[in-house]
């Protein structure tokens, strides 16, 4: 706390401020984004340089590896001035491993702009930045962003990496990508005339068809989507330059591609899952794990796959549902749900790695739901509904009327149709608030991480030969323990430790509760004990070292935890009261 | 003390491939096979993985090169301490080219003889002493203490080999309780103490060591030595990985080596069969056939369709090697073995080479196959029981199945169902509903993932009326059967007496045991046998492997303009040309037969039949046609492009006309 106050004083000297308190509403921001658009590759790196430039105390931007064609994959390491991000807990944050799924990447670049912008004017941000680190990666899949931005795209597609792969199995590699034939950067739907139709288009708004009842004919007839059979095999667009599925190649759960569609060759096979796994494998010091995707508003937490359902340990599922209970009430029209029961079935998704492989807290964000286009209980908006929302708060900007185009096997044919910017995407007057509410809920969780302090000490003469008992009780103040129970009943990462020194350490062992007389004695090592469990979630552990000393000695007693912050107090040998 | 450390492998491939090409240069073929060594990758310390591509090099009369004919792979060495498997994939390949040079026009064997360089040069150079390890050393914090390394096993007798040490009585401070006895018949020997006949446990047996770290616990974190620590090729791909376990590492493939091995096998669409040298056995007994994963998908032995394949292969494994039962370790998840045969999807065999001597030959032997199984339990002998009492009431096979099916296979067997058409399975109901009432129960409370409502109870026996365990007779274990070959063909080396040492924790206690590998690698005196054997199987197996042929294309006139033309592939091998495995995998396309692939005869006058037509797997014997019907003037000629990864492109112009075809 001391340096946040340092550094807000420091701040308020530059800025020529003399309010502290209440400056958040009004501090300038020294690099301005706009979160009322979408960013492409290229200007979304440009952000993050900007604001490493603006904050170069704070945010540290780095390429962790290459993108399979070759692009840098930047983090952001946001954090306070003069301190090592890896003596204190970190929380990963990532976006957009699909890339379709846009918006994830402007949650994150709104995190570290949020996060620099307001260290040293905000007294709860400035504590975050003081007591944790952030690392945060807002395109995990830059490859298929450009192409989502710069090639044909639908609100579904280039979810996939851009990695080479034979999707239809026929020998030949992306042979039959699709074609942009009304040259409105969308592969909408193509429409025939045909007098045996089972189509008709709405007398009143030509966008609508509407199929006639059966035994009737109308007038157009569904071709599909808006593309070429490339390859004469009689299929339209079936392998097109999207590989692997990134969020199936972790290595938790991994399954081979005839189980989970898309898993790739095997497990950390693309060049950016892997970057992303050796640098938290790098960094045990990483203590919570967020991945933004799209759509659905969900809160997402493992496992993925029911097989696994009794692998997340009862005391971890009180912290993932006391997060996520606090998320659903800041993400209005989310909900908290498990990936397996509530969706489907994923094999060697990213989150539950973290959560099974790491053994950290650890979700997934399904950005945007339907709900929030009226707000007003209208969880699942109909066709005519969607229609006038476009028409009259988005100005028919997610549309492409229909025109005739010449195609190359079906004469003419009508093209257009909802392009890709309609229905995943957030829509742009709303995405700021979509950016900071789910900041806002990452930033919660990131809080929960432990923050350790030594509580009570007691010391003791037992009898008159130079033995002394000493208590120490270690209290975590936070919902995140500092070893979650996955991490113990796997032996994930090293176990805490709490060292004595100075004094020779005769026995010791752990005390059920501070009123404990019995200890469970630690029969090697008395002192250096491992924690197995670590310190729980807003609770406290308690040991006792028998120790031979003369009065007025002192022991060094260290707490040393991967998930948190060492911490450090020496105790007199003295008699002393409670 | 002979120790059997094959330093082979440790210079890399060049003195072989010098070997390789002295002999190709004395064959008097004019289209002699030549070797080729081909880096794949760089282990973690540094050391090259090589494969040595064997074929013949040029364009052969087929128009494949040697990457493009169909190819076995021989892999050996992922456990490092496995020096003989690494010896014989060289001299297989040796003997290839000197012997059967004809062979190999038409195939390439490809040999990956150190598939974990840095676990063999640990095995042939190991600093201090020998342990019995194949693990690619690493520095790991195998028991989470904040300390790598620390506590491996130690020398305590000083003979350069980390036996074990077998300790008298408990021990608390240690957690230390007796559970063994020492073999009155055989005392270099310990076993379970026979309860029936009063004796006591008195002994526990570790790994020689002391506790370095004073955690109270020994030998928990080492380099990959006798336990604890390093990275186990043989549970290191992503295949049933054993995730968190001891040896898996810290994801599939971390080691590059293996990673290298994995990628260049997914680069080489031409790889038809892979054979492992390696601890685990697919040839003298063939793996479970039906059995899968969690998830009911993935295959934990072979596909119910590939078990005639493997079955015929291990016929001819046994005539040829003369090793005639099972002595593989079991395959606990994570082996290159899995992973070759259920992701890459090849027809994958694995043998350990040389196994204990008296599993060679005798099938006959009595003593040795009623040692070999075990005496049923009293459970199993109760399944048994109702299992033909079921039978003899009639009920359908596929019923009793189902009832003594584990989870996996029942839901397996449920998700079969509702894959099939109504047709089916009201078929497969009918079988219920005739079934008695009390079979319905059961097999319906079964397929809600309930209890057995009727599973057999058993009376519990009383103790002196049958013994727990049955006493053996001298010589009937394993160890014991090893013992017996040392003592009489190696005149005992290769076990260390037991012997006392002063042990700095744990007081007096007794090391010895069984020397490191000797289990493992034979004799070197035995090895060029075993590779005359070995190759005569690769003949044997590159005889049944599947070959792919085509007839002429034919061309029928169907009218005036209007042609049928098809292309038949045949398989000649004994082997479909992709297993059961492979068609489920989908990791390569089939067999493609694609007509005009320039798009030349546009969609319209194809009158019938795909452009693109698919053939996932062909039969042993069995023939694929691809057959369409082109509107087309007579004299034109249509092209049929055939896309193969495993068996190479061709191509075949086909002029449409009375007597076409090429």
């Amino acid at each position: 706390m001391k340096r946040a106050l340092t550094a807000l004083m420091a701040s308020c000297v530059v800025g020529g401020w003399v309010s502290a308190a209440s400056a958040q509403a009004h501090v300038q921001p020294k690099h301005e984004i706009a979160f009322n658009r979408y960013y492409t590759v290229d200007q979304m790196y440009a952000h993050l340089r900007a604001l490493e430039r603006a904050y170069p105390e704070i945010v540290r931007v780095r390429s962790i590896g290459k993108s399979g064609e070759g692009r840098d994959l930047l983090v952001a390491t946001v954090t306070a001035p003069d301190s090592d991000d890896r003596a204190k807990p970190a929380m990963w944050i990532d976006g957009a491993i699909h890339a379709n799924e846009i918006q994830a990447g402007e949650v994150c670049l709104y995190t570290v702009w949020y996060l620099a912008t307001n260290y040293g004017h905000n007294d709860r941000i400035t504590e975050l930045l003081d007591d944790y680190a952030f690392y945060v990666m807002p395109l995990v899949n830059p490859d298929s962003r450009v192409a989502w931005f710069e090639t044909p795209s639908t609100p579904h597609n280039h979810r996939a990496n851009q990695m080479k792969m034979d999707n239809d199995r026929d020998g030949l590699v992306d042979e039959d990508p699709a074609e942009d034939l009304d040259g409105d950067g969308s592969i909408t739907q193509m429409w025939k005339r045909d007098p045996r139709g089972q189509w008709v288009r709405n007398r009143f708004d030509p966008r609508v068809f509407e199929r006639v009842p059966d035994g009737e004919f109308g007038e157009w007839t569904y071709l599909g989507s808006e593309g070429i059979d490339t390859d004469g095999d009689g299929r339209v667009n079936e392998d097109t330059t999207d590989g692997h599925d990134m969020n199936r190649n972790w290595p938790a759960d991994w399954q081979p591609n005839f189980v989970q569609y898309g898993a790739g060759a095997y497990p950390l096979s693309a060049p950016e899952t892997r970057a992303i796994a050796e640098f938290c494998y790098e960094r045990p010091n990483i203590a919570a794990f967020q991945s933004y995707h799209n759509t659905g508003g969900m809160i997402l937490r493992g496992p993925g796959s029911s097989h696994r359902a009794r692998e997340y340990p009862r005391a971890d599922l009180r912290v993932y549902d006391e997060l996520a209970r606090a998320g659903e009430e800041m993400l209005p029209y989310y909900r908290y749900l498990i990936i397996h029961a509530d969706l489907y079935n994923v094999h060697g998704g990213e989150a539950t790695w973290a959560s099974e492989g790491l053994g950290i807290i650890a979700f997934t964000n399904e950005l945007w739901t339907a709900g929030k286009y009226f707000q007003r209980d209208v969880n699942d908006p109909n066709d005519e509904q969607m229609r006038r929302f476009r028409d009259r708060m988005q100005f028919g900007m997610t549309f492409t009327d229909y025109t005739e185009v010449e195609h190359p096997e079906h004469g003419t044919v009508l093209v257009g149709g909802l392009n890709k910017w309609s229905s995943r995407s957030t829509p742009t007057f709303m995405l700021e608030e979509e950016c900071h509410r789910n900041f806002a809920f990452t930033m919660f969780h990131g809080g929960e991480m432990p923050k350790i302090a030594f509580d009570r000490t007691k010391v003791e003469r037992i009898g008159t030969g130079g033995l002394w008992a000493v208590t120490v009780e270690v209290r975590n103040e936070k919902i995140i323990p500092t070893r979650t129970a996955r991490a113990r009943e796997k032996k994930i990462g090293r176990a805490d430790l709490l060292t004595v020194e100075g004094v020779e350490v005769v026995a010791s062992g752990e005390l059920g509760d501070w009123w404990d007389k019995q200890m469970r004695e630690v029969r090697h090592e008395p002192g250096r004990v491992l924690v197995e469990g670590g310190v729980p979630g807003r609770g406290s552990v308690v040991y006792r070292f028998i120790v031979r000393g003369q009065p007025g000695e002192t022991l060094d007693i260290r707490y040393s935890s991967e998930k948190a912050a060492d911490i450090a107090t020496t105790i007199i040998l003295s008699e002393q009261a409670d | 003390m002979i120790l059997n450390q094959h330093r082979v492998g440790r210079s890399g491939c060049s003195p072989l491939l010098a070997a390789l090409c002295v002999v190709a240069a004395s064959g008097a073929a004019a289209a002699a096979p030549s070797a080729e060594v081909v880096r794949i990758g760089t282990s973690a310390e540094g050391r090259p993985v090589e494969v040595i591509a064997i074929g013949e090099a040029s364009i052969g009369a087929d128009g494949l090169s040697r990457d493009e004919r169909p190819a076995l792979v021989i892999v050996a060495g992922m456990q490092g301490h496995h020096a003989v498997g690494r010896a014989t994939a060289r001299a297989v390949g040796e003997r290839l080219m000197r012997d059967h040079p004809d062979l190999l026009s038409g195939w390439t064997v490809y040999i990956l003889a150190d598939a974990n360089p840095d676990g063999s040069a640990r095995w042939s150079d190991q600093r201090g002493a020998v342990a019995e390890s194949g693990r690619a050393p690493a520095t790991l914090d195998e028991d989470g203490d904040g300390r790598t390394n620390e506590d491996g096993p130690n020398d305590l007798n000083g003979d350069g080999l980390i036996t074990m040490m077998r300790v008298r009585g408990a021990i608390p401070a240690y957690g230390i309780e007796p559970s063994l006895t020492i073999d009155p018949d055989e005392p270099r020997l310990m076993r379970k103490p026979d309860a029936a006949k009063g004796e006591v446990a008195t002994h526990s047996v570790w790994v020689e060591g002391i506790d370095d770290d004073g955690d109270g616990r020994f030998n928990e974190d080492g380099w990959g030595g006798a336990s604890g620590g390093g990275v186990d090729f043989d549970r290191h791909f992503p295949i049933h990985w054993p995730e968190h376990e001891d040896g898996a590492g810290l994801y599939p493939l971390q080691r590059p080596a293996a990673r290298a091995v994995v990628e260049w096998a997914q680069s080489r669409g031409n790889i038809v069969g892979v054979l492992v040298y390696g601890p685990h056995d697919t040839l003298a007994s063939v793996p479970p056939a039906g059995k899968f994963g969690p998830l009911g998908r993935v295959s934990t032995g072979i596909e119910n369709d590939d078990k005639s394949g493997y079955e015929l292969v291990s016929e001819a494994f046994k005539k040829a090697t003369g090793i005639s039962r099972s002595a593989g370790e079991v395959d606990r998840g994570g082996s290159f073995l899995q992973w070759s045969y259920a992701d890459l999807g090849v027809w994958t065999f694995g043998t350990p080479v040389w196994v204990r001597p008296d599993l060679v030959g005798s099938v006959g032997d009595k003593d040795d196959a009623s040692a070999a199984e075990p005496e049923p339990s009293p459970m199993e002998e109760a399944i048994a029981r109702d299992r033909t009492a079921l039978a003899e009431r009639g009920v359908p096979q596929e019923l009793i199945e189902f009832i003594y099916a584990t989870t996996d296979e029942r839901a397996a067997i449920v998700a079969e169902m509702d894959a099939m058409t109504p047709e089916e399975r009201n078929e497969r109901m009918n079988l219920l509903r005739n079934a008695p009432m009390d079979v319905q129960q059961r097999v319906m409370a079964l397929a809600q993932g309930q209890p057995d409502p009727m599973a057999p109870k058993i009376e519990p026996v009383p103790e002196p009326e049958k013994p727990v365990s049955k006493p053996k007779k001298r010589g009937d274990s394993d160890e014991a059967k090893w013992l017996a070959w040392i003592d009489d063909e190696r005149a005992g080396s290769g076990f260390v007496g037991w012997t006392e040492v002063d042990h700095p924790q744990l007081g007096t206690v007794e090391v010895g045991g069984f020397a490191p590998g000797v289990r493992v690698n034979p004799p070197d005196e035995l090895l060029e046998s075993l590779a005359d054997k070995q190759a005569a199987f690769v003949v044997e197996l590159l005889g049944m492997l599947p070959t792919l042929v085509f007839d002429e294309p034919r061309v029928e006139r169907v009218g005036d303009g209007l042609w049928r033309v098809s292309l038949t592939a045949r398989n000649t091998g004994s082997l479909a040309t992709v297993p059961a495995s492979g068609v489920k995998a989908r990791r390569l396309p089939g067999l493609i037969m694609a007509l005009d692939p320039d798009l030349a005869v546009p969609n319209e006058s194809i009158v019938s039949g795909r452009r693109v037509q698919t053939l996932e797997t062909i039969a042993p014997s069995g023939e694929a046609r691809a057959e369409w019907m082109i509107a087309a003037e007579e004299g034109s000629s249509v092209r049929i492009a055939v896309r193969s990864a495993r068996f190479g492109d061709r191509g075949f112009d086909v002029r449409l006309g009375e007597g076409g075809g090429r």
